[in-house]
């Protein structure tokens, strides 16, 4: 047994203790502070601006639907990368989005209104991440990955094809709530989601317990010695990540209202963890970035080609993966970190 | 007794499946120490070559099977050339980028437009048709399914004597193990690494070549039993032959005792590999704990 997968997804902390000490991230006095103020308040500017105006931006390119998809994709990969805080690969994001689907339309059949189901579905996704929890605390590597996949397989062979059926058959079909009617109100109401799961997550590693998890990371032995337990923070993880993809899939739902069981199918889990690559695994803004690209590139190239490229997301999600795995391993979140240095005027 | 003797030959049949495409998983694993992902993938695009290059291009059946080999093999050793060897060292990022190579080839095998891949495609195969009767079981035995039975068998018997008796298997394992030492004794890892990857893709390839006839050349099936076999190398911990065939003939068998004894048991068939990895996993568990207890003891 000698190689286990060990990802190593690299931590902003680390980095800057390996690179020899450079300008302070507080911006200093003279020209350089001038620029990274500048810089950064430029960056903020644009960034709300994109997030408050994207769907009417690419209105020329297609509907917000692409958009919305993208941001629903980009919470499924965030869950894979979270996984990676922990320095496992979770193949099951589909399924557990799958969950997300099925108690949508659980609670809704029940009267459940919207507003309780989010809060609802992110709790009732507990028991299934412990269940797949169960499989970290004795495996790590491949072994684990090949755990979450045949669970993947068991979920979308049994319980999805009984329950949606080939074509989404629900006995009364999801509806969408009326405040978010189009696919527009729906991209704000998801971005807002996604905003608030961002936050958290970045919360999560800048505090106490993000330490513990990288400490975890590199040395479950040591991480024990020390008087933690590694059980505990990984099942906290992956408990995390199964309500970002439960939920996601709940949005999912309201989006596509009809979902069939092959959505679910465990290959496209493995593009969705391939996607987390691109982004750099670990990293919450290079996952929303790659989940966003992977999402709604394919949907606006559909439209603007009038169908005649349909199909080819697959192709160059793999192509872009490779050459992401060869080039830069961090993925975007590296390029974006190299390119940010630069433009702050900080780069060696 | 009729319907027992043909269960046994059905699950023989699925567990020769699961155990060829297993069985090359299982090489990569024991002698890089990567989980290749893209085993179905790879065997699924050389299957579509093979055949377009027989149906569609009417190349005689032998030569364009090998050609489909031999573009599996090829793949291997541009694989190892271009991407193994950059990633040396770190096991954990060759095996996320067969992973991206499965989706690539995937997606590759997708947008050809005139292999019609959305629908499975009928492969040829010289042995169409030809069938044995099996005495007592009321049911027959395509030559197809019997040349996946011999084939089967013999690669188990080729792997496990290239591993264990011979130079190059060695060396591979050695070369696993601890690459510094076998460096030292000799070995060339840079000479090694390309035999076992063009190994491992031309197996993925002529694993297609055989499943092909048998069932449809689509990229959903043949993934779907790659995802099975990937259950079903774990039993085998990913590195023993012999427990990976014995856990696949076990599925087979499993499935096929379903399927006939029970088939209102929706599910329930394809829920066997989840099955059997709690299975082993509990089994593991209950080992390691007896192996800790005994330690105990004797230091007490």
């Amino acid at each position: 047994m000698s190689a286990v997968t060990d990802l190593r997804a690299p931590h902003p902390d680390t980095e800057a203790a390996a690179t020899p000490p450079g300008p302070a991230l507080l911006p200093l006095p003279g020209p350089l502070g001038i620029r990274i103020v500048a810089a950064r308040a430029v960056g903020v500017t644009v960034l709300v601006a994109l997030i408050l105006t994207l769907p009417f931006a690419l209105r020329f390119a297609g509907p917000a639907y692409a958009i919305d998809f993208g941001l629903i994709v980009a919470l499924a990969v965030l869950s894979a990368s979270v996984v990676a805080w922990i320095g496992e690969i979770t193949l099951a994001t589909l399924a557990q989005m799958g969950m997300g689907v099925v108690l949508l339309n659980f609670l809704q059949n029940r009267g459940v209104p919207f507003a309780a189901v989010v809060p609802i579905v992110a709790v009732l996704s507990v028991p299934v991440s412990l269940l797949i929890g169960v499989f970290a605390l004795r495996l790590r590597g491949v072994y684990f990955a090949i755990a979450t996949l045949a669970f993947a397989a068991l979920a979308q062979k049994t319980f999805f094809q009984s329950y949606l059926g080939a074509e989404g058959g629900f006995e009364k079909p999801i509806a969408r709530p009326s405040f978010v009617s189009s696919d527009y109100r729906l991209y704000y109401l998801i971005m807002a989601f996604l905003l608030v799961v961002a936050g958290t997550c970045y919360l999560i590693r800048r505090s106490w317990i993000g330490t513990r998890l990288d400490a975890l990371r590199d040395s479950e032995m040591a991480f024990a010695v020390l008087g933690h337990s590694p059980g505990r923070y990984k099942l906290f993880t992956i408990c995390v990540a199964g309500a970002i993809a439960t939920v996601a899939g709940t949005y999912y739902g309201i989006l596509q209202q009809v979902v069939p069981a092959n959505y679910f199918n465990p290959v496209l889990s493995i593009a969705y963890f391939a996607f987390a690559v691109v982004g750099g695994l670990g990293s919450i803004g290079g996952a929303i970035a790659a989940g966003l690209v992977f999402g709604s590139v394919p949907k606006y190239f559909d439209t603007i080609s009038q169908g005649h490229f349909v199909g080819y997301d697959q192709f160059f999600a793999g192509a872009v993966a490779l050459l992401t795995v060869l080039t830069v391993p961090g993925g975007l979140a590296e390029i974006g970190r190299r390119t940010w240095r630069r433009v702050e005027g900080r780069a060696r | 007794m009729e319907k027992l003797l043909q269960t046994l030959i059905i699950g023989v049949i699925a567990g020769a499946f699961y155990s060829l495409i297993a069985l090359g998983m299982v090489l990569v694993y024991r002698t890089t120490g990567v989980l290749n992902i893209a085993h179905g993938g790879i065997g699924v695009l050389c299957g579509f070559v093979a055949w377009d290059l027989i149906t569609l291009r009417h190349w005689p059946y032998y030569p364009g099977v090998a050609a489909g080999i031999v573009v599996a093999v090829i793949l291997g050793l541009i694989f190892e050339r271009i991407v193994i060897r950059r990633l040396a060292g770190r096991p954990d990022l060759q095996t996320v980028s067969t992973l991206a190579l499965f989706i690539l080839a995937q997606g590759f095998v997708f947008i050809i437009p005139w292999w019609g891949n959305t629908w499975g495609q009928v492969f040829p195969s010289p042995l169409l048709g030809h069938k044995v009767r099996i005495p007592g079981a009321d049911y027959s035995v395509t030559y197809d399914q019997i040349a996946l039975l011999v084939v089967t068998v013999a690669v188990f018997l080729g792997l496990n004597y290239l591993l264990r008796r011979t130079r190059l298997g060695m060396a591979m394992r050695a070369v696993s193990d601890d690459g510094t030492a076998a460096r030292i004794m000799g070995v060339n890892p840079r000479l090694v690494s390309p035999v076992v990857w063009g190994l491992a893709f031309g197996l993925s390839g002529l694993t297609t070549m055989l499943l092909a006839p048998i069932l449809f050349l689509d990229n959903q099936s043949l993934t779907g039993l790659t995802l099975k076999a990937l259950t079903v190398s774990f039993i085998g911990g990913l590195v023993s032959l012999p427990l990976t065939v014995m856990g696949a003939l076990l599925l087979g068998g499993l499935e096929a005792l379903t399927q006939v004894y029970s088939p209102g048991a929706k599910g329930l068939s394809d829920a066997w590999p989840f099955i059997l990895l709690m299975v082993v996993l509990a089994a593991r568990f209950v080992r390691q704990r007896s192996a800790f207890e005994d330690k105990a003891v004797v230091r007490a």
